[in-house]
């Protein structure tokens, strides 16, 4: 089966005046159709930037500098990256085959439309002229993302609903289309636990019901053990290990994915006092970032001479399952995108 | 939402009432009244006015009484219609006001849709274009605007038009000043307003530009912009929808407080370009204490100002739902 979203080496990078800022830095996984494939990271790992490129809605400074985002549509391929694709063409796209969903409900709607308003928008762009039968759609997605009384609430204003039933709304407009690919990011980070566990099991069934693929964005482990197929850790600018999630948690590789894991407090294995395993340091920032192992700088098994020479490529480990770590492989991943190997001193 | 309005509606009432009633007293506060000034007028001439003449002036003008009662009596008339003498012109101030009103009030709205229009159109392409040529150019010569005089941008103005051959100075050309309205005055009128407005127009224009620039960058990083964009919509649509949509509302709810500042923060500039407007009459009046006529107009401006952040609070209350629901 070919897969419905397919990015190479996608490198974004934000040009500032404290320099270049490499937020995405040859991002390369597969989505298939109808499957969730979890992007998972610590914050500032270029998760957002990566979706933002996918929607080609980067804001400047950024800019996407290469790589390829092909999208499999109605039977030909359209490439998402390609800086000749028209803007019309893009927005053609943009809420019709891909859709988005914020990580801030409490701000993602405009504060002065009525919600019918906001999905009529979005349907009088994509699927309809008409404006009885987008009202149709409106009450009937509002109903679907379980909103009582839709028809009434489609004259209200955002600041009418809670931070939940918002989220509700916006997943109303991003479905409201039919995507093919719904793209989620952070979407239950800014609300109350148990909204949270909601938002994701409505996400969870109408993915069921429209037939779409998910890429969900998280920095919760527990979300993607819940509801991803696949998932894809990224550690500045680049995905470090990728794989199946029964792969990622049973059999991880990369020492980052390990401690990530690691640093999950299981209930009744922590002994009281225990610190947490706690990644060592902090993210550093992606900008004027020399070639070699991002994750060097805290890494445990820092091989000298190596990890801070080369950038490490994405190398298959086991079936669906890649890692970018020189202990596990020596293909190096060159300037221009291309790979080669690593050249080890004699021990 | 009537409670509201009515009671909106009496504490605009009461406003008034309060600030007349300070200004009646102010404008009494400098030592001696209008007599005083008369008497000092004709010694200046050398005229001696005896002591028992200006008395009766005193009691014929009712200014023998104590504040209060002279506040009262005037009030009592301003209710229905008569708003006293004047002093100085010898004629009813009612008479005197309407001769200015129309003009003030055509200039007031002329400078004021200039100053919006050309304010908000200015913010929006410095925001848009951040940072841009365009935007400097704008910041720069909006400093110069707010840091420069009215008056002085009113002489250079009336130079360079002056010199161009155009119309200066005054509101009709010298063979309309006193002939009856007529479609070729109208005309000439025309002529005139342009100089005034942009005069007047231009310090709001600046400000106004500074708040729509600062209010619009602000709503251009909200999150809502970047939903919109994800959902298809056209750039130049979803900037008009949404940001610029938002941004313009709290520019709304400062036209009403505009007002008053425009009819009373230009008395210079209206001297200046000899424009028969009431600033310079309210001018006159205080400084002679003819206080009928500057008590009448500042009750005028009080109620400008009360009912202009009442319309305020209506455009708010109309563009925001945010509002309209509390
Ligand atoms: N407009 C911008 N200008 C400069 N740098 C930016 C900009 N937007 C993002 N970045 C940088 O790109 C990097 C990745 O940001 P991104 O928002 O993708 O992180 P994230 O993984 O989504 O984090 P979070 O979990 O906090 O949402 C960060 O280092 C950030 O500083
Ligand atoms: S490449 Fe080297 S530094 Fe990077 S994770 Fe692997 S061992 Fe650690
Ligand atoms: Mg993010």
């Amino acid at each position: 089966m070919s897969p419905l979203l397919d990015v190479r080496n996608l490198r974004t990078h934000f040009r500032t005046s404290d320099g270049i800022v490499k937020a995405v830095d040859g991002v390369s996984f597969t989505v298939d159709p109808q499957e969730t494939l979890g992007l998972i990271g610590e914050s500032g790992c270029g998760k957002s930037v990566t979706a933002h490129s996918i929607m080609r809605i980067v804001p400047r400074p950024g800019q996407i500098e290469g790589g390829e985002i092909h999208m499999e549509l109605e039977g030909e391929t359209v490439d998402l990256a390609d800086p000749a694709l028209s803007g019309s063409e893009l927005r053609a796209i943009r809420g019709r085959d891909i859709s988005m969903v914020f990580q801030e409900p409490m701000t993602s709607l405009s504060p002065v439309h009525s919600i019918g308003n906001q999905i009529r928008e979005t349907l009088f762009l994509h699927r309809t002229r008409d404006r009885k039968e987008a009202d149709e759609i409106a009450v009937d997605m509002l109903a679907r993302v379980g909103i009582a009384n839709p028809r009434q609430r489609i004259n209200e204003y955002p600041h009418q609903l809670s931070g939940g039933m918002r989220q509700r709304v916006m997943i109303a407009i991003a479905l409201a289309c039919r995507p093919r690919l719904l793209i989620a990011d952070e979407p239950t980070t800014a609300l109350d636990v148990t909204v949270q566990a909601q938002i994701l099991e409505l996400i969870n069934d109408l993915q069921d019901e429209f037939h779409m693929a998910v890429l969900y964005i998280t920095h919760d482990l527990g979300v993607i053990a819940e509801v991803c197929d696949r998932v894809a850790v990224m550690y500045l600018g680049r995905v470090v290990e990728y794989g199946t999630v029964r792969e990622i948690f049973y059999n991880p590789k990369h020492p980052y994915t390990v401690r990530l894991l690691r640093s999950i407090p299981k209930l009744g294995h922590t002994k009281k006092g225990e610190p947490l395993a706690a990644i060592r340091g902090t993210v550093p920032s992606p900008i004027n970032q020399p070639p070699l192992c991002g994750f060097h700088d805290r890494c445990e098994e820092v091989m000298e001479g190596v990890c801070d020479r080369h950038i490490p490529a994405l190398a298959e480990v086991a079936d669906r399952h890649q890692v970018r770590c020189f202990l596990h492989s020596d293909s190096i991943q060159l300037e221009d995108g291309s790979i080669g190997t690593l050249e080890r001193a004699p021990a | 939402m009537w409670a509201y309005l009515t009671r909106r509606f009496l504490y605009m009432v009461l406003l008034i009432l309060v600030t007349s009633m300070v200004s009646f007293v102010i404008i009494q506060l400098p030592a001696g009244d209008y007599i005083t000034t008369l008497a000092v007028r004709y010694a200046a001439t050398g005229q001696v006015v005896e002591q028992e003449v200006l008395d009766a002036l005193r009691i014929q003008f009712g200014l023998d009484q104590p504040v209060y009662i002279q506040y009262f009596k005037w009030f009592t008339n301003v209710l229905q219609g008569d708003l006293g003498w004047s002093f100085q012109q010898v004629r009813p101030v009612s008479e005197l006001v309407a001769e200015r009103i129309g003009v003030t009030a055509l200039i007031s709205v002329c400078s004021l849709t200039f100053a919006y229009v050309v304010g908000i159109l200015i913010g929006v392409v410095s925001a848009v274009f951040q940072y841009s040529v365009l935007d400097y150019v704008f910041t720069i010569v909006g400093f110069l605007g707010l840091a420069s005089p009215n008056f002085l941008l009113a002489l250079i103005l009336m130079v360079i038009i002056f010199n161009a051959g155009g119309a200066v100075g005054g509101l009709y050309s010298t063979e309309y000043l006193n002939a009856p309205w007529s479609w070729a005055k109208f005309l000439d009128l025309l002529k005139h307003i342009p100089l005034p407005m942009i005069i007047v127009g231009t310090a709001g224009t600046a400000g106004v530009a500074r708040v729509m620039r600062a209010t619009l960058l602000d709503e251009l990083q909200k999150q809502y912009v970047v939903t919109a964009r994800s959902k298809g919509v056209a750039e130049i649509r979803l900037l008009f929808k949404y940001p610029i949509r938002v941004a313009l509302n709290p520019i709304t709810s400062t036209i009403g407080w505009e007002l008053p500042a425009i009819v009373s923060g230009t008395v210079i500039t209206d001297m200046v370009l000899q424009l028969p407007t009431v600033g310079p009459m309210l001018f006159s009046a205080l400084v002679a204490e003819d206080m009928f006529i500057a008590s009448s107009l500042l009750l005028f401006l009080t109620s400008l100002t009360v009912i202009g952040t009442f319309v305020s609070d209506m455009l708010l209350f109309s563009l925001d739902p945010r509002i309209r629901v509390n």
